[in-house]
C-alpha cells in the first residue's frame, strides 16, 4: 500500500505512533522528501549528537549512508532540538531554506521532546506556528506523538492544529477532496481515539451538505474503528449533513453492519464492494 | 399449560420417550393457539413428524432450520428475536417457541450452549415469548441435563407447570462449568505460543500468518476468526492485566485460541452474550462481537488470571 511508504507529503500531518512503529513511516516521510529535493529539517533528540539521532532515525546502514549524504550536502539538517523547537526558530530554519533554494521544506518535530523544553503552552504556540507554515504548501510539518507518553490532554489540545490528518504505523486518515475523506489501512481500537477526534474536527470543516468517508482503501476495522467512524461524524449528522461510506472492503462493511453503524442516523452506504 | 399468557416464560421438558414429549408438547402448542400466539418449531426431524402427526394442521406453526438458528449462541438470541417479532407482526399475541438445542459433547461448547439457555432468561425477559426446551434423558449426559436444571425457572411434567427448585438466577453453577470446561485440544502442544504479548498488532499477524498457512486460510471463517482473537486480545491490553499470553491450536478443520491475561477479568462469565449492543461503544462490544464471528467463546476465571477461549470450525 502506497500511502504507508508514503505518508501524506504537504500540510500538518500527527504521526501517532510509539517508538517501534515509527521509524518506517518517518523514514519514508524524509526519503520522499529528499527525492523531492526538498530540504529535511530534523531535530535530534535533546541530548543526542546528530549523528546518533540520525542512526536512531535510520536504523539501517545503507540508509543512514544515503542520508550521511544528504547532510553532507546541507539537503537534510539535523538541528540541535533546543535550538529548532523555539517556535521563532522553525520559521528562521524554513525561511533559511527558501533563501538556500530550495522550494520546498519538510520539518519532523516529537511531541515529547518539544514539550520537555517549550512545556504545554509553548508547544501550543509551536503546532500553531507549524500549522501556519504548513497553509502555503511550502513546508510540510510531520508532528510525532508517541501515545504512550504523551499525555492525552495535550493531545486533545492539539489534534484540532493538523488539519491534514493523522498517521499511524497502519493507518492514515487525510482529506483527499472538499467533501471526501480518506480513511486507509488498519483502524483498530489502539487508535480509535485520535482517528475519532480528527475525523470530528475534519468533518466539522466540511462545508457541503455531505461527507464522503472513502473506505476503498481500509482493510480493516475493528469495534474500536466503528465507534470512532461513528462518534466522529456523529456530530454533523446531528446537524442534518449525510455521511457516506464510500466503497468499503465486504469484510469492513460486515462488521460495520453487524455493529449497526450503518444503520445509524445520518449514515448512507455508497457502492459496498462484492 | 397456561405457561406464556403472562409473558416471557422459560420451560424445561425432560422426557424419556416420544409418549412423554407429546404429552407436554400438544397441550403446549393448543395453549398457545387457543391464546392466539404462534409457534416454531427449533427441532430435529424425528420430532417435528412425531408432533406434526398429533397436532393438526394449522397458520401458525412454522418451522426453523436449527442448523441456521444454532450457528453460535448469538446467532441463537438473534434467530428469537426475529421470529417473536415477525408472529407479533403478523398479528400473533405472542411466540411460542419449541426447542431442542443441539447437544455438543465437546465440553467448551456445551457449557457454551448451557450458558446461553441462562442467559435467555434476561434477554427475552420482557418479551411475549414462551421457550419449551426439550431434552431427551435417555441420550443425554447426566452433567448436561444438571447444568440445564439450573437455567430454566419453570419445568413441565405431564402437561403440568411448576416452578423449578434447581433454578439458579444467579448463574453459579454456569459459571463453574465455564471455568472448568477444557477443550481436548488445550491437551496438546499449541501451534503458535506468543509467551508475553507485547504488541497486539503482532500477535494478531502472527495469528493471521498460521490460520494462512493452514488448509483453511482463505476462508471467512479463518478471517472471522482472527477479527474476535483480536477484539479479545485488545481487551486483555485495555482492561487486563499484563503479561497477556497467546496461544493458539489449529487442526485441519478447526481453531482454538487461549489468551489469558493476569487481571480479573469480566464482571461475569456472560458478558458479551446478548442480542446486538444498542451502540457500537456499549460495554461488552468486543466480546459480543467475538461471540458473533465464532463458534464457541468461553469466559474462564481463575484465581490470579482470566483466560478467553475462542473456537471455530474452518471449512474451505
Amino acid at each position: 500500500m502506497s500511502w504507508m511508504t508514503n505518508p501524506t507529503h504537504s500540510g500538518h500531518v500527527l504521526l501517532y505512533a510509539a517508538d517501534e512503529d515509527r521509524t518506517t513511516p518517518l523514514v519514508s516521510w524524509v526519503r520522499q522528501g529528499l527525492v523531492d529535493d526538498a530540504r529535511v529539517i530534523f531535530p535530534d533528540g535533546d541530548g543526542d549528537t546528530p549523528n546518533a539521532s540520525l542512526a536512531a532515525l535510520t536504523g539501517d546502514v545503507r540508509e543512514c549512508d544515503v542520508f550521511q549524504g544528504a547532510v553532507d550536502t546541507g539537503q537534510l539538517v539535523v538541528v540541535p532540538a533546543r535550538d529548532f523547537y523555539p517556535p521563532g526558530n522553525v520559521v528562521r530554519l524554513a525561511d533559511a531554506a527558501r533563501a538556500d533554494g530550495y522550494s520546498e521544506v519538510r520539518m519532523v518535530g516529537d511531541a515529547v521532546t518539544a514539550l520537555a523544553i517549550l512545556g504545554r503552552v509553548g508547544y501550543q504556540d509551536l503546532e500553531r506556528r507549524f500549522e501556519e507554515l504548513s497553509a502555503d504548501r511550502q513546508v510540510a510539518v510531520l508532528c510525532v506523538f508517541d501515545p504512550l507518553r504523551v499525555p492525552a490532554a495535550v493531545i486533545e489540545d492539539n489534534v484540532h492544529l493538523h488539519r491534514s490528518g493523522v498517521q499511524t504505523s497502519v493507518f492514515r486518515l487525510a482529506a483527499s477532496s472538499p467533501d471526501t475523506l480518506m480513511l486507509a489501512g488498519e483502524l483498530d481500537g489502539l487508535s480509535a481515539a485520535i482517528v475519532e477526534r480528527t475525523l470530528r474536527r475534519m468533518c466539522a470543516t466540511m462545508t457541503g451538505p455531505e461527507v464522503h468517508l472513502d473506505l476503498s482503501d481500509l482493510t480493516f476495522c475493528d469495534v474500536g474503528g466503528a465507534r470512532a467512524l461513528f462518534n466522529g461524524t456523529a456530530s454533523i449528522r446531528e446537524r442534518g449533513k449525510t455521511v457516506w461510506l464510500v466503497r468499503a472492503t465486504s469484510s469492513v462493511h460486515q462488521l460495520l453492519a453487524m455493529l449497526g453503524v450503518t444503520e445509524a442516523q445520518g449514515l448512507r452506504v455508497k457502492v459496498p464492494h462484492p | 399449560m397456561t405457561a406464556g399468557q403472562d409473558g416471557y416464560q422459560h420451560l424445561a421438558l425432560y422426557h424419556e420417550n416420544t409418549d412423554q414429549l407429546l404429552e407436554s408438547v400438544v397441550p403446549f402448542i393448543h395453549d398457545g393457539w387457543a391464546a392466539g400466539e404462534a409457534t416454531v418449531l427449533i427441532v430435529d426431524e424425528e420430532t417435528i413428524a412425531a408432533v406434526r402427526a398429533s397436532v393438526s394442521g394449522h397458520p401458525r406453526l412454522t418451522l426453523m432450520d436449527p442448523v441456521e438458528a444454532y450457528r453460535n449462541p448469538n446467532h441463537a438470541f438473534a434467530a428469537y428475536q426475529r421470529l417473536t417479532e415477525a408472529e407479533m407482526a403478523s398479528g400473533a399475541a405472542g411466540a411460542r417457541l419449541l426447542s431442542r438445542l443441539p447437544y455438543d459433547p465437546n465440553p467448551i461448547r456445551s457449557a457454551g450452549w448451557a450458558a446461553f439457555e441462562h442467559s435467555c432468561n434476561d434477554i427475552f425477559a420482557d418479551r411475549a415469548l414462551t421457550m419449551l426446551c426439550l431434552y431427551d434423558t435417555g441420550a443425554l449426559p447426566n452433567h448436561v441435563i444438571d447444568l440445564s436444571r439450573t437455567t430454566h425457572p419453570l419445568m413441565v411434567n405431564g402437561g403440568h407447570v411448576r416452578a423449578n427448585d434447581h433454578y439458579e438466577a444467579q448463574p453459579g453453577t454456569i459459571a463453574h462449568a465455564l471455568d472448568t470446561a477444557h477443550d481436548d485440544l488445550e491437551r496438546s502442544e499449541p501451534t503458535l505460543t506468543v509467551g508475553v504479548v507485547t504488541s497486539p498488532r503482532h500477535a494478531r499477524t502472527a495469528v493471521l500468518d498460521v490460520l494462512n498457512s493452514g488448509a483453511s486460510g482463505a476462508t471467512s471463517g479463518a478471517q472471522d476468526f482472527v477479527a474476535a482473537v483480536w477484539e479479545v486480545l485488545l481487551n486483555a491490553f485495555q482492561h487486563g492485566r499484563p503479561p497477556v499470553h497467546l496461544r493458539l491450536w489449529l487442526t485441519a478443520d478447526r481453531a482454538l485460541c487461549a489468551i489469558t491475561d493476569h487481571g480479573t477479568g469480566t464482571t461475569s462469565s456472560l458478558t458479551g452474550l446478548g442480542l446486538r449492543p444498542e451502540q457500537a461503544q456499549s460495554s461488552g462490544a468486543g466480546l459480543w462481537l467475538a461471540r458473533q464471528l465464532t463458534d464457541t467463546l468461553v469466559l474462564r476465571h481463575h484465581d490470579e488470571s482470566f483466560t478467553v477461549i475462542i473456537e471455530c470450525q474452518l471449512t474451505a
